[in-house]
């Protein structure tokens, strides 16, 4: 009985066992990464069977909300979606990289992250800046690998792309070719301007634009605010310390009433080593007094520091310590220097250094104001403490006091002796004065001020600067009534009529100019300038725009024949032209400047852009799945 | 709970069990231990391949900004010796097609891009190289070479590219209805943000309109 229940334990024991190890074999050799990731989660894409996770996504969002982007652009979908794109784009090239077998080994990942300039501190790298780095942006090194991986692969093949497109001199002519090429041509422009004075716009026509116009001459919700404003800079204006405050405050801050002495020195370090036997202490004073004999015997300072002194650091420039204040050096080395003038030298010093002999090589004595002098100023920063003081008591009182009457700001003002200010009308928009400030706009047209009519909270407009507020006046979006926009609706339709008085003069003349009319005649006959061009797609010179587009789409005239075309340029009437010949460009012509242009151009599209293609074919031949509801 | 014949009988029905299944079942372990342990042995050394071109196509790119071309080529030509299968070979033939190109050896430039056309792992390098051998061609004024070279279906990612390439071969020919429609495609698909959109306006604008009126 015994044996046979350990011989079933035993059983157990061995099936128990094989299949636990058959489940744990894929788990230590991939990880359980891969058997958890997405299971439970929530995803806002998938691509070609991998999921990204709303997780992910989000993160991504945070890390730019991190960053200096305004708040409304992050919420826009066409944002959200750029964000889900790059996530994409990500997720397809490391899937590609695995797949193409493209891959950054952990010796060239290595060496990245150890030159990258982040992560370095006085030109080495730096482990721990590294830890830090990544802490801050919130990365584990994990994820921050994976992603330089990817991001070197794509720049692998970015760069092989780019570098390695062919700079075809047929080509580059072709393009200098169309460029230069020059368009002989006259023209005339019927603008509007002549029409104006002929239109006539009727009181129906007004009144009916005004009807099917319903969105048009809109003025905006607007609201008036009553505020009151706490500042350091008003409080505390008549305060007057007493006289004993002055002298008390005068001799405890010292220190902001004068300057100190200030040494410019140069020294020369014989360096005796913390324990060195008395026979190396006696040779590195033989030594000091040594060079000491040289400098007085008129050697030059900065030599004999280049060879002999032990600061190298100093040594270089001559010995120089720079400007040095009270106590920045040790006390008998200070001494010491006190006791020189400008260009005289010390005895051997002895400090833990070694031996010094120093020189002063310039002297500025410190300043120090009477109590007469800095009475002023000890006034004034006794009032700017007060009123530091004042104010943090008053912000407090405000709050409260705001919170506490929320229907009014007269108890707040009263009991803290502020007055109360108005604002002029302004929308959503923001407006003059105070109203300049979003975060008082925003205030102003929170629900609590806007709809329940009570005081704001404090709001900080700068760390010594605060303003409770509530409305006095609201005024809802309105549409200007008609007899306001009267006028301006009358110019607007006698503009309208005008083109179309000019469009239709244009197309008359331009059917007389192919029934054989010349340009030249039939613009005299209308009065019209006839103006002449002759310019090449890189350089139009003057002319409209739209026109050169139209001149140099339009066919090439034969044997003399002329082209005609006409143009509509909107609110500038329209144009009719013809053209007399055309000059293909000859691109031994071109300037330096335009060449390197065309090369630039050409290894832009034949190089780099290629690469772009090479992702969008990635995406192309993926399969994407967005859940548009999860973003 | 149970009495001993019962947990005897149990015993011996596994101990059946085993005589029968037993040896079918450790074969069935161990094998699937061995392609378990085999695939990850084969993509280990497939990674730690990738790895070692990785390195030498970083090695070939440093080289060229520094101007050393002939250890671009040495560099090239190990890569696409020693590792053909990876997609580093491919982009190395390129990078020998252009160093050519700047010795003016036209031979060899149109032979390292057949080379990828032909080898390369990365179907991404294989149009590249094709668009550039197919320029190359109709430098030389093989223009229906060039044609056939890139009359293939699958243009994924590619078609402006192609399509340019196709009008401005059609354009040489004398086809200008033809060259039309391949730049107004070239168009279509172009990058709504590229900025080369105005130089293919200006290709189509040249063969003037469709129809003289």
């Amino acid at each position: 009985m015994l044996m046979l229940s350990a011989i079933r334990e035993k059983t157990q024991g061995i099936i128990a066992t094989i299949i636990l190890s058959l489940v744990i074999i894929p788990f230590a050799l991939w990880g359980t990464y891969s058997y958890f990731e997405g299971s439970s989660n929530v995803n806002v894409a998938t691509v070609d069977g991998t999921d990204i996770s709303q997780q992910a996504y989000r993160l991504a969002l945070d890390r730019l909300l991190a960053s200096n982007i305004k708040p409304e652009i992050l919420q826009s979908p066409e944002f959200k979606r750029q964000v889900l794109d790059n996530l994409i784009e990500q997720t397809l090239l490391v899937q590609n990289g695995i797949e193409q077998g493209y891959r950054v080994g952990d010796a060239e990942l290595a060496r990245m992250i150890r030159e990258e300039p982040a992560f370095k501190r006085d030109d080495h790298f730096d482990p721990a800046l590294y830890q830090a780095v990544l802490r801050r942006e919130g990365l584990n090194e994990q994820s921050f690998e994976q992603r330089l991986r990817t991001v070197q692969i794509s720049s692998q093949i970015e760069t092989g792309f780019r570098e390695s497109a062919l700079p075809l001199a047929s080509e580059k002519d072709t393009l200098l070719r169309l460029w230069l090429q020059q368009r002989e041509f006259e023209y005339i422009v019927v603008g509007p301007a002549r029409f104006i004075s002929s239109t006539q716009v009727s009181e129906d026509a007004i009144k009916q634009y005004y009807e099917s116009h319903p969105d048009a001459f809109k003025t905006p919700e607007q609201v008036r605010v009553a505020y009151i404003e706490l500042s350091v800079a008003d409080l505390a204006r008549d305060y007057q310390p007493t006289e004993e405050q002055l002298h008390k405050t005068f001799t405890e801050e010292q220190a902001r009433y004068s300057t100190p002495d200030l040494r410019r020195i140069s020294h020369i370090l014989i360096e005796v080593p913390s324990g060195a036997s008395k026979e190396d202490e006696e040779k590195a004073l033989e030594k000091a007094r040594t060079i000491e004999k040289k400098l007085r015997a008129d050697g030059d300072f900065a030599t004999l520091a280049k060879e002999n002194s032990a600061d190298s650091a100093t040594a270089a420039k001559g010995g120089d310590l720079g400007t040095v204040e009270p106590g920045a050096l040790p006390k008998a080395l200070e001494d010491a220097v006190k006791k020189l003038k400008p260009g005289e030298i010390t005895e051997p010093v002895r400090t833990s250094f070694g031996y010094h002999i120093a020189k002063l090589t310039e002297y500025t004595p410190g300043t120090h104001k009477t109590f007469e002098q800095a009475r002023a100023d000890v006034a004034k920063l006794l009032r700017d403490r007060r009123a530091e003081e004042q104010f943090y008591e008053k912000v407090e009182q405000l709050s409260n006091l705001a919170y506490e009457h929320p229907e009014s700001l007269a108890p707040a003002a009263e009991r803290l002796g502020l007055k109360i200010s108005q604002s002029d009308w302004f929308s959503r928009e923001g407006g003059q004065g105070i109203a300049a400030n979003p975060k008082i706009v925003e205030a102003a047209f929170s629900p609590e001020v806007l709809h329940d009519a009570r005081n704001s909270e404090a709001i900080e407009l700068a760390q010594d600067k605060l303003v409770t507020l509530r409305m006095i006046d609201h005024r809802e979006a309105s549409r200007k009534p008609l007899a306001d926009v009267r006028g301006e609706i009358q110019t607007l339709l006698q503009k309208q009529q005008a083109q179309e008085s000019a469009s239709k003069l244009g197309s008359e003349i331009y059917a007389k100019l192919r029934e054989g009319q010349s340009l030249a005649e039939l613009a005299k006959a209308n009065s019209l300038n006839l103006e002449q061009a002759q310019i090449s797609r890189i350089n139009p010179k003057t002319v409209d725009r739209r026109l050169v587009t139209a001149v140099f789409k339009a066919r090439v005239p034969q044997a003399d024949k002329p082209v005609f075309g006409e143009v509509d340029l909107q609110a500038n009437g329209r144009a009719v032209f013809a053209i007399k010949s055309v000059k293909e460009g000859v691109p031994s012509e071109a300037d330096a400047s335009l060449v390197r242009r065309a090369e630039s151009v050409l290894q832009q599209r034949r190089g780099a852009e290629l690469y772009r293609d090479y992702l969008s074919r990635l995406r192309e031949t993926a399969d994407i799945k967005i859940y548009a509801d999860n973003l | 709970m149970s009495d001993p014949y019962t947990e005897q009988e149990q015993v011996e029905k596994l101990k059946q069990w085993w005589k029968t299944y037993g040896s079918a079942l450790l074969v069935g372990i161990a094998l699937g231990l061995a392609i378990l342990f085999g695939n990850k042995y084969w993509t280990d050394y497939k990674q730690q391949r990738a790895a070692a071109a990785s390195a030498l196509y970083d090695q070939l790119l440093q080289d060229y900004r520094k101007k050393a071309f002939d250890d671009v080529r040495k560099t090239a030509g190990k890569i696409i010796d020693e590792y053909s299968e990876t997609p580093y070979a491919g982009l190395a033939a390129m990078m020998v097609a252009r160093v050519s190109f700047d010795a003016k050896q036209s031979e060899e430039v149109q032979r390292q891009l057949r080379w990828a056309i032909d080898h390369a792992s990365d179907g991404g390098t294989r149009h590249a190289a094709r668009l550039r051998l197919a320029r190359v061609l109709a430098a030389d004024g093989k223009i229906d070479a060039a044609l056939a070279l890139i009359s293939i279906k699958d243009t994924a990612g590619f078609e402006s590219d192609y399509e340019e390439l196709r009008g401005d071969l059609l354009v040489a020919k004398g086809d200008k209805q033809a060259a039309r429609e391949a730049y107004a495609r070239a168009i279509k698909h172009l990058d709504a943000t590229s900025s080369y959109l105005p130089v293919l306006n200006m290709k189509l604008d040249d063969l003037g309109p469709e129809t003289d009126t």
